[in-house]
């Protein structure tokens, strides 16, 4: 058993490395961009410096650096750590623009402004799906209207024009680096679900992202999410920017429609796809027990219209914008899709559902050694497979009682005890009864499923790990 | 002088005759009176009573005048031992010569053991049985002089051999026997202890035994000479069993022997029924199938062989049927003669051989003896002993003695014989194989096989009633079914202490070290029939036919259950599956081996604790429905992929009902045209343009004369179509 787990570790570990692109944090020397500068911005090198200083100038003072208390599961228990970002205020009373991931679940948000002036920030609302959070921060009374980067128009730009990232990597001072637009529609597999990237190539430091990625005329076109190392860097443009803080400003939160809807492109030079047709979106699949598989949609149709807009997705690039468009219709109310169904026209209707959180709820269990999480259709895909409610195993402490006990991570907890789990309010219950009865009783009967087989699991936790 | 109590004299007698003589057992010391023992039990018939208080007043016995009579004949057999020409290592076959013969080389002394002179040139003396080739000489002593001998005669009842010395040894007086001398008798040995050549002379007593058919015999001491009271040498014993008369008495110059060129003789016949009839066989497998900790992967094997009819081969080959379910070829390589070819014929159910059939006849074979092992107790017996060194064979002809007999398996008789060589092959006087090395097969769920000397008798006896005696789970099969499996059903977790406390079975489940939890049970499965539900605890299992209940005990990797990388699976190159288990559990585990080696068919008890109780229920061994391992393949090399039918486990890993179409992925060539369409093994393809494809041949049927190829390819949540275009 063990040596079979070590030969997967050592596989995915190679893979981690290859991936790369996880998170900001490859410094890289200052871009060298002004010398050899064509554009006609730039009829001279002192020209240049004064375009990057005007630029500068505007949105610096924008600039936040965010410092935040976040608790989070790591390796099976709670843990607070601090984390660090940058963010814009965009608005002169204080609304901050940053990324998901930097203030992910943050219990508590401090922003340090470009003059000094530390204040608290509450969030206001997040979206997980395209990285983006917008955040007030809690302006003392008395206090006149804040420096803004004002939000511009990304759609706009091509590759070669110049950008400047700007953040605030390493605390108080901020910091701006500068390159070039590299692809204004960069796909990245699987972090593409709604919105392409801005890839440029400024360098990105740790503690870059949120912060905003600024055109020549100093405004706001992106907001530096992603860095890949060696001039890859990843920014959300601002038209996701701007409907993802509409919704925030309205509802609170992001609402998306979901049917279960699985696309792809008529062509992926990648794995030398190509389906012979101009127009349409090809199905892939359809989530089990989903809106899309109800309706009946099979993999294979081709999607050409919805809701009478016709829909094509010729590569992978245009896939976000259909999935988009999905994701804006209407919940609960039947849309009408056109197919094309081995050459026959198909017409169907689909009920999209609120696609809800994307992620389950965490909870720490201490003495037992383990964290659980709710299983959540989107985040536990595979899980999500062999029971669709639940609780299951997010991480077991080491040393600890639970892998001792030889529970596992993505064991799902189907009852503890006899006692039937559903919630982690249920697992909640009977653990705060089991440290109570403690000295009565430290072995429970875990019922797990793993792999869709139902095992048995004593939990002896007799043990007190964290004795010291 | 001393007297002994009578009680205390039967104790050492009982004691000398129960020793095997020689040893360092200390030498009778003084003298006593004349006086023989309390007669055993038994003893009565031809030692009348009156005669016993007669002897009472005889005089007393002076054991120093025996041993001083006989001191002269009696000489030191010195055997200086070599490594042979091919480097083997000497090695004696006698019995009771256990000792390494290699220290003997190392420590540049020769073996030494007695002998008793007969003549002026001969003396007997116990067969140590010393291959000749590892004898680089034998000389033999009188006090400090020594004279080379030779072994000019080899006893066929008596343990011992006649060597015949270069000249007489100056001083040494041959024994002169007299059969007539009159009792009482007193036996003298010669023998080391301490470094000291002792003369040891004791009373000489026997006891009587009465076989179950009435036959009788007697027992007393061997190696050693028998004589009067005054020291005249009535006769010679080497072994232990007298005859229940006189004839043991006299000179053992009289007694069965063959001549050096007697035994070459005899064994020349031997070699040329072995060179013919006794072979290598050389056995070939198909490759095992490419499996995550797949042991059993041998593919070619090297056993011995006897040709024992114009065209029966029995091959002494110990397979599991998982071996044997890959057997491909049979090939008996004769040294004269050459090879013929094999095909496979039946298993023995309770031996390690099978039977195959030659592919023509031939004119010598190896016939089975008919005579019962027992009746060759210390006799003189030819062998062939076989060496399969790689393709070589190294033969070496002797002779063997049965030293004794033992119950064993079934209550058969199995001869001893000295020497622990699992390739000696025995003859009777008439040539016939008498006894040969044999492997008594380990039931399913026992832990190992018995190897034992056996008669030939034990195979005689199959042959005369067939009937139940073959295996006929245990037959090479077809590639496609090598790995069809017995099935219960169920899907099982290992035991462990905590879990047999928490589910009340440690004292059934030797705390937690055997029994297997139910996981989970497939619908319509004979374990789903007999109520069987997870949770349920499966504990032992009893076979027809097999008095022995086999604890189910799990092992590591029958419960391999870990949580598949599904979403980077593109990231793995394909041969990473071959070094890792499959998602889903094989079902190849303790207990589907177990039943398919039982064989399909037998009947099984089960006992099962469920809801509390102990439960046990009738089974009939069922063959399973087809596994991953076992399921159909098609290779389409076009595509640069094997696909396999969706069996039951790979079914239920990934929720697919019976009748949903798929075909899996087994292996998919890396840069192959699937390859690069971004298809990966362990991905479903359900559909081919357009068309549902439920099983291999649907899916080689959907993409033959294809020139472009719409693919509806699954795995657990995610689905694509894969447009793939051929030429």
């Amino acid at each position: 058993m063990n040596k079979t787990r070590f030969a997967w570790l050592a596989v995915f570990s190679i893979v981690i490395f290859l991936m790369g692109l996880t998170g900001c944090n490859m410094p890289r020397k200052a871009a060298d961009a002004g010398t050899n500068a064509t554009s006609g911005l730039n009829p001279g090198g002192a020209d240049f410096r004064e375009i990057v200083n005007r630029a500068k100038d505007k949105v610096f003072p924008a600039v936040v650096y965010i410092r935040c208390l976040r608790e989070e599961m790591s390796s099976g228990k709670l843990v607070q750590q601090q984390v660090t970002g940058s963010g814009a205020v965009i608005t002169p009373d204080g609304q901050v623009i940053t990324n998901w991931h930097v203030i992910d679940k943050a219990v508590k948000v401090r922003c340090l402004l470009s003059d000094g002036t530390p204040m608290e920030a509450e969030i206001l609302g997040s979206d997980q799906d395209c990285d983006l959070a917008l955040l007030q921060l809690k302006v003392p009374e008395g206090t006149g209207p804040l420096p803004y980067a004002r939000i511009g128009d990304s759609s706009k730009l091509t590759e070669g024009d110049f950008v400047m990232a700007m953040g605030a990597p390493y605390g108080l001072s901020r910091s701006v680096t500068i390159g070039i637009i590299s692809c204004t529609n960069r796909y990245l597999e699987g972090n593409s679900e709604y919105s392409l990237w801005i890839q440029a190539d400024a360098a990105i430091n740790p503690g870059n992202s949120g912060g905003p990625l600024v055109d020549t005329d100093g405004v706001l076109i992106g907001i530096n999410t992603r860095g890949g190392g060696n001039d890859l860097g990843f920014a959300i443009p601002t038209d996701t920017i701007n409907k993802v803080i509409t919704q925030i400003r309205k509802n609170g939160k992001i609402i998306r429609a979901w049917t279960g809807l699985q696309l792809q492109p008529l062509k992926d030079f990648n794995r030398d796809q190509y389906f012979d047709f101009t127009d349409g979106v090809i199905v892939a699949a359809a989530d089990p027990r989903s809106p899309a598989e109800s309706a009946g949609i099979q993999a294979g149709d081709r999607i050409v219209k919805i809701n009478g807009n016709p829909v094509t997705a010729l590569n992978e690039e245009n896939l976000p914008a259909v999935r988009s468009l999905v994701s804006e219709l209407a919940i609960g109310t039947p849309a009408t899709f056109e197919i094309m169904r081995k050459g026959e026209p198909v017409t169907l209707q689909i009920t999209p559902r609120e696609k809800g959180k994307v992620e389950g709820d965490e909870l720490d269990c201490p003495r037992w050694d383990f964290t659980v999480k709710t299983i959540n259709q989107f985040d536990n895909e595979d899980l999500y497979f062999y029971r669709q409610k639940g609780v299951f195993v997010l991480s077991v402490k080491r040393p600890g009682n639970a892998i001792r006990s030889g529970l596992s991570p993505q064991d799902i907890i189907l009852s503890i005890d006899g006692t039937e789990v559903r919630t982690l309010d249920d697992v909640k219950a009977i653990r705060e009864r089991a440290i109570k009865n403690i000295d009565e009783k430290y072995r429970m009967l875990f019922v797990v499923m793993r792999n869709g087989l139902t095992r048995q699991v004593v939990l002896n936790f007799q043990r007190d790990w964290e004795k010291q | 002088m001393i007297r002994i109590p009578i009680m205390f004299r039967i104790i050492f007698l009982a004691g000398l005759f129960a020793a095997a003589p020689g040893f360092g057992q200390t030498p009778g010391a003084g003298t006593v009176k004349t006086e023989p023992a309390k007669p055993a039990a038994g003893d009565e018939s031809n030692q009348p009573a009156e005669k016993d208080a007669a002897q009472e007043d005889e005089p007393p016995v002076d054991m120093g005048v025996i041993a001083k009579a006989v001191k002269q004949s009696m000489l030191r057999v010195e055997y200086f031992v070599k490594y042979d020409d091919k480097g083997n290592e000497p090695r004696s076959v006698g019995a009771g010569y256990a000792r390494n013969l290699t220290d003997y080389v190392q420590e540049e002394r020769p073996l030494e053991t007695s002998g008793f002179l007969l003549n002026a040139t001969e003396l007997v003396t116990p067969d140590i049985n010393i291959p000749p080739r590892f004898i680089d000489k034998i000389r033999v002593a009188y006090g400090e002089i020594t004279v080379d001998a030779t072994i000019s005669g080899y006893c066929i009842e008596q343990d011992a051999v006649i060597l015949t010395l270069a000249s007489p040894l100056k001083g040494a007086v041959p024994l002169s026997f007299n059969t007539k001398a009159e009792k009482p008798y007193f036996t003298v040995s010669y023998s080391e202890t301490d470094t000291n050549w002792l003369v040891n002379v004791k009373e000489f007593g026997l006891q009587y035994h009465l076989k179950e058919n009435d036959a009788a015999f007697r027992s007393g001491p061997a190696e050693c000479l028998i004589t009067d009271r005054n020291g005249v040498p009535v006769g010679v014993t080497m072994i232990q069993e007298y005859p229940d008369n006189d004839s043991w008495k006299g000179d053992p110059l009289k007694w069965n022997t063959l001549s050096a060129a007697e035994l070459t003789d005899k064994l020349k016949k031997i070699e040329v029924v072995s060179d013919a009839a006794l072979v290598r066989v050389k056995l070939t497998f198909r490759s095992a199938k490419q499996k995550f900790g797949n042991s059993s992967n041998q593919t070619e094997l090297n056993v011995y062989g006897i040709i024992m009819d114009s065209d029966k081969l029995l091959v002494l080959a110990n397979m599991e049927p998982k071996l044997t379910a890959r057997l491909e070829t049979i090939t008996a390589h004769r040294r004269k003669g050459g090879s013929i070819s094999a095909t496979f014929d039946k298993t023995f159910k309770d031996y390690g051989c099978f039977l195959a059939t030659l592919s023509e006849p031939v004119t010598t074979h190896i016939t089975l003896s008919r005579k019962n092992v027992k009746d060759y107790l210390n006799r003189l017996l030819p062998i062939t002993q076989m060496d399969i060194k790689g393709e070589q064979i190294e033969t070496h002809y002797g002779y063997r003695r049965f030293y004794g007999f033992f119950f064993g398996w079934k209550r058969n008789v199995f001869p001893s014989i000295p020497g622990q060589d699992s390739n000696v092959f025995i003859f009777d006087d008439n040539g016939a194989l008498l006894a040969f090395p044999l492997t008594k097969r380990a039931k399913p769920g026992e832990n190992s096989s018995n190897d034992y000397f056996s008669s030939v008798s034990l195979i005689t006896a199959v042959f005369d009633h067939p009937e139940g005696c073959f295996d006929k789970a245990n037959i090479p099969r077809a590639e496609e079914k090598e790995n069809r499996l017995a099935w219960l059903g169920v899907e099982l977790q290992e035991m462990n202490n905590e879990l047999a406390r928490f589910n009340n079975v440690s004292d059934r489940t030797s705390n937690g070290r055997s029994g297997a939890l139910v996981t989970y049970v497939y619908p319509g499965s004979p374990a789903d029939k007999a109520g069987i539900k997870i949770g349920d605890i499966l504990l032992r299992l009893k076979f027809e036919d097999h008095p022995q209940p086999v604890d189910l005990t799990l092992t590591r990797n029958d419960d391999l259950n870990f949580i598949f990388p599904w979403d980077r699976l593109d990231i793995f190159p394909d041969d990473i599956f071959d070094r890792n288990p499959t998602p889903w559990k094989s079902r190849e585990n303790t207990l589907t081996r177990l039943l398919s080696d039982t064989g399909i068919g037998k009947k099984f008890e089960l006992e099962v604790f469920k809801n509390g109780k102990v439960v046990s229920m009738n089974f009939t061994i069922e063959e399973g429905p087809l596994t991953y391992m076992a399921a159909a393949r098609y290779e389409s090399k076009e595509l640069g992929v094997t696909v396999r039918d969706l069996t039951y486990e790979v079914r239920r890993y990934f929720q697919l009902d019976k009748n949903d179409p798929g075909v899996i992925l087994s292996k998919v060539k890396p840069g192959g045209k699937a390859n690069v369409a971004g298809i990966n093994r362990y991905e479903i393809i359900t559909e081919v343009n357009g068309k549902p494809v439920r099983n291999v041949e649907d899916f080689k049927n959907a993409i033959a004369g294809q020139s472009e190829l719409n693919l509806a390819v699954k795995r657990m949540t995610r689905g694509r179509m894969v447009n793939i275009k051929l030429n």
